[in-house]
């Protein structure tokens, strides 16, 4: 899985060790601050509620690693929530995140919502389409620009292979993608 | 929830009996294709299953048993909630009955 926008560029591998637990490892270049991160990360699924129509999910995320700018090296943590609900017509989902590098921040929080909506409904294998809205809010930042992005984006996915492409409110791209094995 | 019959090489008895019996299987929370790839390779590596059809329309995933194997309703169950499903319901050709969940 690869993340590319505003804010930072990141490479995750993780695999699904069972449908409750995946377990990872996470590169990341944030282009502003020069700061990397390379964390193992755990995920958690806390809750599932499945029915004929819907699926919501809540997770628990983890990572630890270490965060480097410059000459300096910090152990590094994040812990977040991240919870979804959607049906084969709309999308919603929120996420919370919390991170401390020891030395290179004096620990941070953000958050993010998405909402989308699928323009026609694709039947299984066929070509997906979904038209999202993502808001992220970053209170702590020193760019007030960067304190609310909010992204337009397009998701397109077909078989195990699913891209979002979206630009931001200043202009910034989003790319992500994510190949299934 | 809709009954969906099958096309009638999946349904026919004596198709059955030469292809293996056909299972349908009533999901719940299969709402999206992306994460419903896991379930058909989940199956496909089942010893006991020659083919399987993820239909998101109706919510089913239908499977067919190879003739010579055993493939039983707690097994199914498994491999459903091992990928974060839910079974309603489990449904063979030519059987009377069906399991509810």
């Amino acid at each position: 899985m690869q993340t590319n926008n505003w804010e930072k560029n990141r490479l995750h591998y993780h695999y699904t060790h069972d449908v409750k637990n995946s377990f990872g490892m996470v590169l990341e270049h944030e282009d502003n601050t020069d700061r990397k991160n390379v964390n193992g990360q755990w995920n958690h699924l806390f809750a599932r509620s499945n029915t004929v129509t819907s699926q919501a999910n809540l997770y628990l995320k983890s990572q630890l690693g270490i965060a480097i700018k410059g000459e300096r090296y910090a152990s590094n943590a994040e812990f977040g929530v991240a919870g979804d609900w959607e049906t084969r017509k709309f999308f919603t989902s929120y996420a919370a995140t919390g991170r401390y590098a020891n030395g290179i921040d004096n620990g941070s929080f953000h958050q993010k919502v998405r909402v989308g909506i699928a323009p026609y409904v694709a039947g299984y294998g066929e070509f997906h389409s979904w038209l999202m809205l993502q808001l992220e809010h970053h209170p702590e930042s020193f760019n007030d620009d960067e304190k609310v992005v909010l992204t337009p984006l397009v998701r397109l996915f077909k078989g195990d292979y699913l891209v979002e492409l979206g630009i931001n409110n200043s202009g910034g791209p989003l790319l992500n993608w994510i190949a299934r094995f | 929830m809709v009954s969906v019959s099958l096309p009638n090489v999946w349904s026919n008895s004596a198709e059955t009996s030469k292809y293996g019996e056909t299972i349908t299987v009533h999901v719940k929370g299969m709402v999206c294709d992306f994460c419903a790839r896991g379930l058909e390779k989940v199956f496909k590596s089942e010893k006991a299953v020659s083919k399987i059809v993820v239909d998101l329309d109706e919510s089913i995933v239908s499977i067919r048993k190879k003739p010579d194997k055993i493939l039983t309703d707690t097994r199914i169950k498994e491999l459903i909630l091992k990928n974060g499903y839910s079974v309603e319901k489990i449904r063979r050709s030519g059987a009377k009955s069906e399991s509810k969940t």
